[in-house]
């Protein structure tokens, strides 16, 4: 018997399988733009990563923003609450997740069982996700995104961007670029703008050590120094798993739980 | 166990609104018939103003508590900024398109001086579309009674200079006796409103909080003798009728915030798709307006300072200082209704409900270990998948998934 969690997600769909021995498998593509194919998709490809059939799937929870449209879950459960048991479960000291995916962030809390007592969600705009670094990397500095967090390692000097709005501080770093700031410097002034947007939400909720970070924005080396800097605080970062995952595993593992309850579980 | 089979005890509430949704379909007709007849429509906004000086003057009061339309609430950014409350937007924006049937029939407006944004409503009404408006000035701090008997007296006397001009208006001073009359079916209403919304207590009420909220903005238009036969209509067939048994296993929400205008459904309804239920109020447009009778004592009262004690005191605005009060009377309804978590609706750009939520949400989480919930939002519907989420995430938290 297999149970999986399957996270669809604005830009990358993600699924995890789960066996009774805890045996975790994933697949992970992007959503592309019909998010209910990509999840049917990466969900399939999870279960054949794992080697089992569809018919020994026991029980599937859909989240992420595209949970809506997952006909073949037997349930949906929102990010926060998914999010919150894959980081309990990776390191159940966790107390504060910071989340950034791409198009929105994320801050929640959690109490010392794990349960979520408090949560945020930007919804203002794109700035401060990974839909921000994106467009900034590709269309403005012409660099890699995963090629950020070792540039901005190699930063001399980190230049303010000030504009909170994605569209006003890509005007901002392009009349930068023309006075000559190199580019890495300009990287590590984008990992500050964010980690800075993104911080102002997660002191509203209350910042409690541990905090992790997930989603794929986690990735970048570069974001996670710069929270570090930004709130006077260890950020971990999942060790043996992609912090991408941290949402499906969640569900996976919340899939378990009603699995074993005969479906009905609490929910 | 079986009662007398006169309903359908699965459903105990199945065409109780009926009569009541027939009679409002009718209004905007007999409106305009008691206008051709020389009859006076006052509009106003909001719940500070005594609308027993308006029926004691003869006129017919319509509060204009409308929300939840876009259309409108853009439509009045052609003279407010666009980041003026939807609620400000959308009482200029009417008079702009002038699709909204029930201003298109107000003669005068009466204003009360809250906020900013209502401050600049008036000045338009007045200076582009030239209606008559009766301003109605509002103490800020009114903590208590005893405290500050100057906030009284002030608000006493601009009570009085807006019965002046209301008898002006309505072409005959307005006598004491006409007021105690317009008092006592203002209070009756609100002894019926509070009897069918608590019926048959607080915890298992007979009519959700979702009828109940119909039935209180049913009167907000509706001719107000009409509308009390319309309330014993009601309470006459809900008395004997029990709530069903079985709980339902819906989170218990109250709704507290920023005006939830007729036709603002995008929240309430966002709630019950989400498996919460709102089990009641605490917002201008609910439950408050039943809150307490005016008391006139004997036939000697003072019925301006009666009308001035009871307008001053119960109505749930963050305008006013007097938050203490507003923290404990959160903390009481949570008590009465049983109630599992709060949604703090706020319209965006109302400034002092969203200034004051960090003190609303310290105070419940650490006094009450109530959860707390911001709902950021106006009148358009793009915001509808993140709200869902987070109201769904919400219930998830309660529920302790």
């Amino acid at each position: 018997m297999i149970v999986v969690g399957v996270d669809i997600g604005s830009t990358t769909a993600k699924a995890v399988v789960l066996n009774e021995s805890a045996t975790i498998w994933s697949a992970i593509i992007p959503s592309g733009n019909s998010p209910p194919s990509a999840g049917k998709e990466v969900f399939a490809l999870a279960v054949k990563n794992s080697q089992h059939t569809m018919e020994e799937v026991s029980y599937v929870i859909a989240t992420g923003y595209g949970r809506v449209s997952a006909e073949f879950a037997n349930k949906t459960v929102t990010e926060i609450s998914c999010h919150g048991r894959g980081a309990n479960y990776l390191n159940p000291a966790t107390r504060t997740i910071i989340d950034i995916g791409g198009q929105d962030s994320k801050a929640i809390s959690l109490d010392e069982h794990g349960k979520v007592i408090d949560f945020m969600i930007n919804d203002k705009c794109a700035s401060g996700t990974g839909r921000f670094l994106e467009t900034a990397a590709e269309l403005v500095l012409r660099v890699k995104l995963q090629d950020l967090g070792t540039l901005s390692a190699k930063a001399t000097d980190t230049p303010n961007i000030s504009s909170a709005c994605t569209v006003f501080a890509q005007t901002e770093m392009v009349s930068l670029l023309a006075t000559g700031v190199p580019v890495e410097n300009l990287v590590a002034g984008l990992h500050r703008a964010v980690a800075a947007r993104v911080s102002s939400m997660v002191k509203r909720i209350g910042i409690k050590p541990t905090v992790m970070m997930t989603g794929g924005v986690a990735k970048n080396s570069g974001v996670i120094a710069a929270f570090r800097k930004e709130l006077n605080i260890d950020v971990v970062v999942p060790t043996n798993m992609d912090p991408q995952l941290v949402g499906a595993l969640g569900a996976a593992l919340i899939a378990q739980e009603m699995a074993k309850n005969g479906g009905t579980g609490r929910v | 166990m079986a009662g007398p089979a006169v309903f359908d005890t699965a459903n105990p509430t199945a065409g109780l609104l009926d009569h009541l949704d027939e009679r409002l379909a009718k209004e905007l007709a007999l409106i305009a018939e008691a206008k051709q007849k020389g009859q006076k429509v006052i509009g106003y906004f909001c719940p500070y103003l005594p609308e027993e000086l308006i029926l004691a003057g003869g006129m017919l009061p319509v509060r204009l508590a409308f929300g939840g339309e876009l259309e409108s609430s853009v439509a009045g950014e052609e003279y407010l900024k666009a980041y003026s409350c939807p609620v400000s937007r959308s009482c200029v924006g009417y008079q702009v398109t002038g699709t909204n049937e029930y201003y298109n029939l107000v003669d005068a407006f009466c204003v009360t001086q809250t906020c900013e944004n209502i401050k600049h409503v008036q000045e338009y009404l007045e200076k582009r579309f030239t209606k008559p408006v009766f301003r109605l000035g509002l103490p800020r701090t009114c903590d208590s009674t005893r405290s500050r008997p100057q906030s009284i007296e002030y608000f006493k006397g601009e009570l009085q200079s807006l019965r002046a001009k209301l008898g002006e208006f309505g072409g005959r001073p307005i006598r004491d006796l006409d007021i105690r009359r317009a008092i006592t079916l203002c209070n009756n209403i609100r002894e019926k409103l509070r009897f069918i919304y608590e019926y048959p207590d607080q915890r298992h009420t007979l009519l959700d909080w979702y009828d109940s909220f119909k039935i209180t903005q049913a009167g907000f238009l509706m001719n107000r003798k009409d509308y009390l036969k319309e309330l014993e209509l009601i309470e006459r067939s809900i008395i004997g009728r029990k709530p069903p048994v079985e709980a339902d296993g819906k989170v218990r929400m109250l709704l507290m915030g920023s005006m939830l205008g007729i036709g603002d459904h995008k929240i309430p309804d966002l709630i019950k798709e989400t498996g919460g239920k709102i089990v009641t109020d605490n917002t201008c447009t609910g439950i408050s307006n039943s809150r307490k009778n005016v008391t006139v004592f004997g036939i000697i009262g003072d019925t301006m300072e009666a009308l001035a004690e009871r307008y001053l005191y119960n109505v749930p605005c963050p305008c006013m200082t007097d938050l203490d009060r507003r923290l404990k009377r959160t903390s009481m309804i949570i008590q009465d209704y049983a109630v599992e978590g709060v949604i703090y609706y706020n319209l965006k750009y109302c400034d002092n409900w969203r200034t004051e939520y960090p003190i609303f949400k310290d105070y419940l989480q650490k006094e009450l270990k109530m959860p707390i919930l911001l709902i950021e939002s106006d009148y358009s519907p793009s915001d509808v998948g993140t709200i869902r989420t987070k109201i769904e995430a919400f219930i998830e938290m309660i529920r302790g998934i």
